[in-house]
């Protein structure tokens, strides 16, 4: 019924779900999502798991209806990886040019790129993206591809997204164990990046931000190309965490709390307001204010913009298209007026984008990072042999 | 009224020797130990040093300059046999005579071992006379290692609260921790030898900072203003390193030191001295360069930096780091003086004048207080302090010195307490540290974000 060459699978391990995207390379060169499934994820902390064995039930449940909706079977997933300790980074690797008249072969090129993949990283950390960005051919700035151009020197710039090996492992084990092999360790929010932004964005530059339950990854692209990226350790799960301190109520409650009544604008209709929380059996009705639990999940959020726009620093002003948002933590009540107070350019929900499918799917920002896997999935096997606009070393020593 | 909020008061000119003003003072039987250590090393040259303890036969084994026996009440001058109840009896009946070793001085240096008798028991006692009489006082202590038993660590926390709270730092030497960063081949005498080295290294550190003139000087004033009324415990840390890699070298082994990992001691820290000796021929970006990174690992506290040659340390580099950490801010002088007691000088002062302790002693030697610290002005919030006899006060102040700074304490507290927030959801996770902040501990606690 499809051809199974063309169908990629993009598995995302949440905090609060684990996600599976089926997705099919058209044979006009588009993409289109077959079927999308979830679970609702119990052994994952902050991005990583700390239950493998939930983990893998989780997993197995999500991939089952998958499977079920796009009526396939699954094989081999494209995995998302995500934590606090993934980092990105830039760096460069210069090559001198040796040939007589000077003119610049795919060898030299490819000399400038290993040089660059040659970084110092602590030593228990693996390399998990090496993302091409552009060249500099003597001191022209700005080369797309310096293959027959004339030169003395070519300079690769690339941008290296590393991880602990160790954590990384932690969850492509628990893929490999239901007998699913895993073709690629993808970083979440460089998928979510690929999901959300558009050509004419990535152009003009963009920040993604996936706001997740455990970790908020994200990643800004300039010129089309990806110049920074990183993770910040905190989600919804912090949030949910505030309230259930703040107002002394259980981390279920607060939880439903964030949802129902959550927001970050505090205005007047809230000041002095109460909400009720259900009886529930041993837990009598209570009031809860409102003022409080907005407050309470306003600085939180305000504060975990704000250290994302500090560590993007300066390289802010260049995302022109705007911020994105996606994941769980973009449903929140009036971030995006927050947002685009905070990053200083205007904010808009971030939804996967170019993907024919089914609709319904596309449309809820927390589906961006499956896709996005998924995507980056069909790109690489779209441009397998030799590696596109991007190149990743670490996938291929995981293949079994 | 005015008079009182007027911060500036014009310093006169102090005319005694710098080498004067200083006192070290070792306490018990380990204090005593680390200041024939700090001797022997050479530290402290031209400087008094005076040996208290409980037990005459120890002190005349000793070769401090000054010794006095405490009478512990013990039948033929046995020691208070650690019951620190007994070591601090011994200080408080001395205590004429302990006064009389701190006239004039400056700065107080108290060296013990916490856990056992006297160390325990009357150092916060010489701490509390020191401060009384006008000087500065640091104290370093040692606690016991883990096998010495729990009545020793018991004894070890009170005797340390009690310090910090007589005192205005104490920077503990936690002999655990030394343990832990040797291997398990190490004898005794290593242990032992590696402590008193890092002890050795610490004071010394301290001592060239605030005695030999710097490039960038750190004096006495600005080392006074950061630690003055802090009630905190500090830790230090000294490190040498020679070599083409130096600069590196020193680094590595600042945040290798025992007392200044594993927890991230600098991160948290409210205030830091750091201090770089270094050789006539060390270049200067190198020195900039290790006070760079310090300053970089401590964004959130107050920094003071000092830089120094001396020329006996050709090609290296010495770091000395004192960090503090969680202490309350500074307070008005008057609040904490007021809880550790009133006695100055000869009682020359009136009482009613407490809250701003400003003024000539009897000899004459200017002590630079309150005003200048930072922080709220207490003038229109401490009461006039009640009229006492200089018996009560002395009882007073015997009794409920601790007890009142606690509660002092407690009303200018401005960091929450984060050890009593639950991490909730995240008990169990690798705690997500982000410049100096546990970024699981909820914002609004940590901004102190008032819900009412």
């Amino acid at each position: 019924m499809f051809d199974p060459e063309s169908i990629v699978v993009g598995l995302e391990i949440g905090t609060s779900k684990v996600c599976a995207a089926v997705g099919e390379m058209t044979s006009q060169g588009g993409f289109k999502v077959l079927g999308l499934g979830q679970c609702r994820s119990r052994g994952v902390r902050k991005g990583e798991i700390t239950d493998p064995q939930k983990a893998s039930e989780d997993i197995r449940l999500a991939i089952a209806e998958a499977e079920q909706m796009a009526d396939v079977e699954i094989r081999s997933v494209f995995l998302g990886v995500t934590g606090a300790h993934v980092r990105g980074f830039n760096n460069r690797g210069i090559h001198p040019v040796v040939s007589a008249d000077r003119e610049i072969t795919q060898e030299d090129v490819d000399d400038a790129i290993r040089n660059a993949k040659a970084v110092n990283l602590p030593h228990d950390h693996s390399v998990l993206h090496t993302i091409r960005q552009d060249f500099v051919v003597d001191d022209h700035d700005g080369v797309q591809n310096p293959v027959r151009m004339f030169g003395a020197r070519v300079e690769a710039r690339v941008h290296v997204i590393h991880g602990q090996g160790n954590r990384l492992q932690n969850s492509i084990r628990a893929v490999q164990s239901l007998q699913l092999s895993v073709e690629q360790a993808v970083f979440t929010g460089f998928a979510s990046a690929l999901a959300v932004l558009g050509k004419e964005d990535k152009e003009m530059g963009a920040l993604v931000i996936d706001f997740g339950a455990g970790v908020t990854e994200y990643a800004l692209y300039t010129n089309s190309l990806l110049r920074h990226s990183g993770v910040l350790a905190v989600g919804g799960d912090h949030v949910s965490n505030d309230l259930a301190i703040g107002l002394k109520i259980p981390l279920g409650r607060a939880e439903q709390l964030k949802i129902e009544h959550g927001g970050v604008e505090v205005g007047p209709d809230q000041m002095g307001a109460k909400v009720s929380l259900a009886a529930e059996p041993g837990m009598p009705e209570r009031q809860v204010n409102l003022e409080h639990l907005r407050r309470i999940q306003s600085v939180r959020i305000e504060e975990t913009l704000e250290l994302i726009a500090h560590d993007v620093g300066p390289l802010l002003s260049h995302a022109r298209a705007g911020i994105y948002l996606c994941g769980g933590g973009s449903r929140t009540r009036d971030i995006l007026p927050m947002a685009s107070r905070i990053f200083g350019q205007p904010a808009q929900i971030g939804r996967a984008r170019d993907v024919s499918g089914s609709v319904a799917s596309m449309d809820h920002p927390e589906f961006a990072g499956p896709i996005g896997l998924a995507r980056f999935g069909a790109l690489r096997l779209g441009n397998q042999p030799p590696g596109g606009g991007w190149r990743s070393t670490f996938g291929n020593w995981f293949r079994r | 009224m005015e008079e009182i909020e007027s911060p500036i008061v014009p310093a006169p000119v102090v005319p005694t020797a710098p080498s004067h003003d200083f006192r070290v003072v070792a306490v018990g039987r380990a204090g005593i130990a680390a200041a024939e250590a700090l001797c022997g090393a050479g530290a402290l040259a031209g400087v008094d040093v005076i040996a208290l303890h409980t037990d005459a036969r120890v002190l005349a084994r000793s070769g401090a300059g000054h010794k006095l026996v405490l009478n512990s009440g013990q039948p033929r001058g046995l020691g208070a046999g650690g019951d620190p109840a007994l070591g601090q009896a011994a200080a408080e009946r001395e205590s004429a005579a302990i006064r009389q070793l701190f006239q004039g001085a400056r700065i107080v240096f108290v060296l013990t071992g916490l856990g056992a008798g006297t160390g325990t028991g009357a150092a916060p006692v010489v701490a509390r006379l020191a401060r009384e009489s006008g000087a500065l006082v640091l104290a370093v202590a040692t606690l016991p290692f883990q096998c010495e038993g729990r009545l020793r660590i018991g004894h070890a926390q009170a005797g340390l609260q009690a310090l910090k709270a007589a005192a205005d730092a104490v920077i503990a030497v936690p002999n655990q921790r030394v343990l832990a960063s040797m291997d398990r081949q190490a004898t005794a005498l290593d242990i032992f030898g590696a402590a008193n080295r890092l002890l050795v290294g610490g004071v010394q550190g301290l001592w060239q900072l605030l005695t030999k003139p710097g490039l960038i000087q750190v004096d006495f004033a600005s080392l006074e203003r950061l630690l003055r009324g802090r009630h905190s415990e500090s830790v230090f840390a000294s490190v040498e390193a020679r070599g083409e890699h130096r600069s590196r070298e020193v680094i590595e082994r600042l945040m290798a030191s025992p007392f200044l990992g594993p927890d991230p001691v600098l991160s948290s820290a409210d205030a830091i001295l750091v201090s770089v000796v270094s050789g006539p021929d060390v270049p200067f970006a190198e020195i900039e360069s290790v006070l760079a990174h310090v300053q970089r690992q401590a964004e959130q506290a107050q920094v003071v930096t000092g830089t120094s040659v001396e020329p006996a340390l050709a090609g290296a580099i010495v770091v000395t780091v004192v960090a503090t950490v969680g202490g309350s801010a500074p307070l008005p002088e008057a609040p904490s003086r007021g809880g550790v007691g009133f006695d100055m000088g000869e009682g020359s002062m009136p009482l009613d004048n407490e809250s701003r302790v400003i003024g000539d002693r009897p000899g004459g030697e200017y002590i630079g207080l309150g005003g200048s610290l930072g922080g709220r002005s207490s003038a229109g919030l401490v009461p006039p302090a009640p009229d006492l006899t200089p018996e009560q006060r002395e009882q007073l102040g015997g009794r409920h010195g601790t007890r009142n700074t606690t509660k002092k304490k407690k009303v200018v507290q401005s960091t929450f307490n984060f050890d009593l927030v639950s991490r909730g959801r995240f008990e169990k996770t690798e705690a997500t540290v982000l410049n100096g902040q546990d970024l699981d501990v909820p914002t609004f606690i940590r901004r102190g974000t008032a819900l009412n």
